[in-house]
C-alpha cells in the first residue's frame, strides 16, 4: 500500500515548550517535546507511532492536527500547506481529518446526549438538515456498534469500550480521510483494546481511511500498521515496513521494545533486554545520540553525534551510529 | 468530584435538608412580594391610623403594628419583599453576566486577554467597596435602579475568579478539544462547552451573590442611600425605627426578620446547591 501517494507529509517539525516562568517573566527552560520530526503517511495506509510516555508521540499527532501549533517546520495534507491555512481555511479543513482520543471518560462532554456528541461535527459543518442529521447518527452508531437507543443516552451510562465506540463515531461523522488514534485503546481492558482494534481496523478498510495510530505498546501496533515509526525523547530513532521492524528491528531501542512484548507461550523462553532507568528528561536531553545513556552499544560517537535518521534497503529507516541502515543493494533496484 | 471551588457541606442528605429549608423561606417571601396586595388589606405609603398617638403595638388589625408616621408595618414588610428581592435578583443578574463573560474570556483565551482581566478584577478587589458604594449611591441620580446597578458593577469579581478558575481546568478537556478538532469556532466552544460546565457553580454562586446583595441593599438604605423615598425597603425600615427600638422594638423586629429570612434562606439554598450539583454530575 506504501505506492500510494502521500496523505500527510511532515517536514521537519519542531515543538518546544517553556517551563518555568510567570506571564510576563522569560521562560527558564525549553521543553523540545518534538525535535525535527519528519515523516509521511501515504494514502489509505496505517502507520503505527510508538514511543514510551513523554516522548512527545501525542505532541506529533496534534500538531498534525494544527491542534498545536509548530514551533517549527512545516505539514503538508494532501499537498496543501496547513500552517498557512486561515482561521476559516483551517476549520474548513478539519473535516479531512479527525482524531480519536485515549481517555473514553474526558473526551465526551457529559452534559450532552450521545446524539448531540456524535452530530456535533455535522452541525458545525452545516450538513443536511436536521433530520437529515439525526438518521446520519443512527446510522453511525451503528456503524460502531452501539444500539439505536444509545442516542438519547448520556455517556455516564456507557462503559469505557462503548464510549470509545461513540468517540470513533463522532470522529468519523464529517467523513475524514486521516483519523488519528492517540492511545485510543490504552485506557480499556485487554479483551475490550481488541475490540476496538478490530473495529478501527475494519473500518479503516471499509472507509480507505489514513489512520496514523499512536501507541506506547508494540504488541498493540502489530496488527493495525502497514508501517511502524518508533520514536525517542521528540525524534523518530526507527521507521519502516511493519515486517522489517518486527523481524529485523536494528535500533537497539527497538529491540528493546519488541523483547518486552510478552510471548503467549510459556516453553519459548526469550531473552529479555531490560532498560536501565528513566526516560531522560526532555528539558535537558544528553548529548549525542538521546538514547545513548541507556543503550549497551554505546560507542564515543554516540555521545557526541546526533544520528542522523537514514533510510536503507526496503524503506527501513534508522538513526543509529552503531546499527545503521542496511545499504540499498542493487538488487533492489 | 466536585468542580465548584466553595466546599460543600459533606453529606449528600443533609445537603438536600439544607436546600430544602431555604426554599421554603425563599418561597414564603417570593409569595409574600407577588400576593402582597392580597394579603394586606393597606397601601404600604398610607396613613392608616385615624388620630396620631405615637406607634401602635402588633394587634387590633395591624398584625405587626404601626410605624412612627401611622403606617401598616406588616403592608411595608410585604412591599418591601418585592424591593428586597427585586434589588437582589437586578444585582445578582449584572454581577452574574459581567463575571461570566470576563471569567470565561480570560479562562478560555488566557495569555495577554487573561493577564489585562485579571489585573482588572485585582483592581476591583482592591478598591474599598463600601467607600465606592456610598460615594457612586450618593453621586448617581437616586431611582430604584440606581443600587442594584452599583452593587452588580462592583461584585462580579467572585463570578469571575470561579468562572475563570473552572474554565481553565475545562478548557484541557479531551472534549473541548474534540470540538477544536471538528472545526467549532471560539464562540461554539465557549456556548456549547464550557458555559454548561461552569453553569453548576454559577448557581450556587448566584443564591449567594443575591443574599450579599440583599444585605449590601438593607446596610445602604440604613445609611439613607437606599432606593429613593416612598418605596417600602427594610433597611431603611430598621433606621427610621432605631431610636424606638425601647417603646416600639416591632418597628425593627419586623423588617430585621424579613432581611434574615432572605439572606439565610437564599445561603441554605446555596450551600446545599453545592453538594446536590455536584452529585447529579458523578
Amino acid at each position: 500500500m506504501t505506492s500510494l501517494a502521500p496523505l500527510v507529509e511532515v517536514r521537519d517539525v519542531h515543538k518546544r515548550f517553556p517551563v518555568g516562568g510567570g506571564l510576563f517573566g522569560r521562560a527558564r527552560a525549553w521543553v523540545h517535546a518534538v525535535d525535527g520530526v519528519s515523516l509521511t503517511i501515504h494514502q489509505g495506509e496505517t502507520l503505527g507511532l510508538v514511543g514510551e510516555s513523554g516522548c512527545g508521540k501525542s505532541t506529533l499527532g496534534r500538531l498534525i492536527l494544527r491542534l498545536l501549533e509548530p514551533t517549527a517546520g512545516e505539514v503538508l495534507f494532501d499537498g496543501r500547506s496547513l500552517l498557512a491555512l486561515s482561521a476559516r481555511e483551517l476549520r474548513a479543513m478539519r473535516r479531512e481529518m479527525q482524531i480519536v482520543f485515549q481517555d473514553p471518560y474526558g473526551s465526551l462532554n457529559p452534559r450532552m446526549r450521545v446524539a448531540s456528541i456524535v452530530g456535533e461535527g455535522l452541525a458545525i459543518h452545516r450538513l443536511g438538515t436536521r433530520r437529515e442529521r439525526r438518521a446520519r447518527v443512527d446510522e453511525l452508531l451503528a456503524l460502531v456498534g452501539l444500539p439505536p437507543d444509545a442516542a438519547d443516552r448520556y455517556p455516564h451510562e456507557f462503559s469505557g469500550g462503548q464510549r470509545q465506540r461513540i468517540g470513533i463515531a463522532r470522529a468519523l461523522a464529517v467523513r475524514p480521510r486521516f483519523i488519528v488514534a492517540d492511545e485510543a485503546v490504552s485506557a480499556l481492558d485487554v479483551s475490550i483494546q481488541a475490540q476496538i482494534l478490530n473495529l478501527l481496523h475494519d473500518l479503516q478498510r471499509q472507509l480507505g481511511l489514513t489512520l496514523l495510530f499512536i501507541a506506547h505498546d508494540l504488541r498493540v501496533v502489530e496488527h493495525m500498521s502497514d508501517r511502524v515509526a518508533i520514536m525517542y525523547l521528540g525524534r523518530i530513532v526507527e521507521c519502516g515496513p511493519r515486517e522489517e521492524i518486527y523481524r529485523n528491528p536494528r535500533h537497539p531501542y527497538t529491540r528493546t521494545l519488541l523483547s518486552a512484548v510478552p510471548v503467549p507461550d510459556p516453553r519459548r523462553r526469550k531473552q529479555r533486554m531490560v532498560l536501565g532507568g528513566d526516560l531522560p528528561s526532555p528539558v535537558r536531553p544528553p548529548p549525542g545520540c538521546a538514547f545513548h545513556p541507556r543503550c549497551g552499544h554505546a560507542l564515543d560517537v554516540c555521545r557526541r553525534d546526533i544520528p542522523p535518521l537514514e533510510t536503507g534497503r526496503g524503506g527501513h529507516a534508522v538513526a543509529c551510529h552503531v546499527f545503521p541502515a542496511e545499504r540499498v543493494s542493487a538488487a533492489d533496484g | 468530584m466536585a468542580e465548584t471551588t466553595v466546599v460543600g457541606l459533606g453529606s449528600a442528605a443533609r445537603s438536600r435538608r439544607f436546600f430544602l429549608v431555604g426554599a421554603i423561606m425563599v418561597g414564603a417571601l417570593v409569595l409574600a412580594a407577588a400576593a402582597a396586595p392580597w394579603l394586606t388589606p393597606y397601601d404600604p405609603d398610607a396613613i392608616v391610623v385615624m388620630a396620631y398617638r405615637g406607634p401602635l403595638g402588633p394587634g387590633n388589625g395591624h398584625l405587626f403594628g404601626t410605624d412612627t408616621v401611622g403606617r401598616d408595618v406588616w403592608a411595608r414588610v410585604l412591599y418591601g419583599a418585592r424591593t428586597s428581592l427585586f434589588v437582589g435578583t437586578l444585582a445578582m443578574a449584572i454581577s452574574l453576566v459581567i463575571g461570566m463573560a470576563i471569567g470565561l474570556a480570560a479562562g478560555y483565551f488566557g495569555g495577554l486577554v487573561d493577564a489585562v482581566l485579571m489585573w482588572v478584577v485585582d483592581l476591583f478587589l482592591t478598591m474599598p467597596s463600601l467607600l465606592l458604594l456610598i460615594v457612586l449611591a450618593t453621586v448617581l441620580p437616586p431611582s430604584i435602579f440606581t443600587i442594584p446597578l452599583v452593587i452588580g458593577l462592583l461584585g462580579w469579581t467572585t463570578f469571575g475568579r470561579t468562572v475563570r478558575g473552572e474554565v481553565l481546568t475545562l478548557r484541557e478537556r479531551d472534549y473541548v478539544q474534540a470540538a477544536r478538532a471538528l472545526g467549532a469556532t471560539d464562540a461554539r466552544i465557549i456556548v456549547r462547552h464550557l458555559v454548561p460546565g461552569v453553569l453548576p457553580g454559577v448557581i450556587v454562586l448566584a443564591a449567594l451573590g443575591m443574599s450579599g446583595a440583599i444585605i449590601v441593599d438593607a446596610g445602604l438604605s440604613y445609611l439613607g442611600l437606599g432606593v429613593p423615598l416612598p418605596t417600602p425597603s427594610w433597611g431603611r425600615m430598621v433606621s427610621d425605627a432605631q431610636t424606638y427600638v425601647g417603646v416600639a422594638p416591632w418597628l425593627v423586629v419586623a423588617p430585621g426578620v424579613a432581611i434574615a429570612l432572605a439572606v439565610v434562606g437564599l445561603n441554605l439554598i446555596g450551600y446545599g446547591l453545592i453538594d446536590l450539583l455536584a452529585e447529579r454530575r458523578a
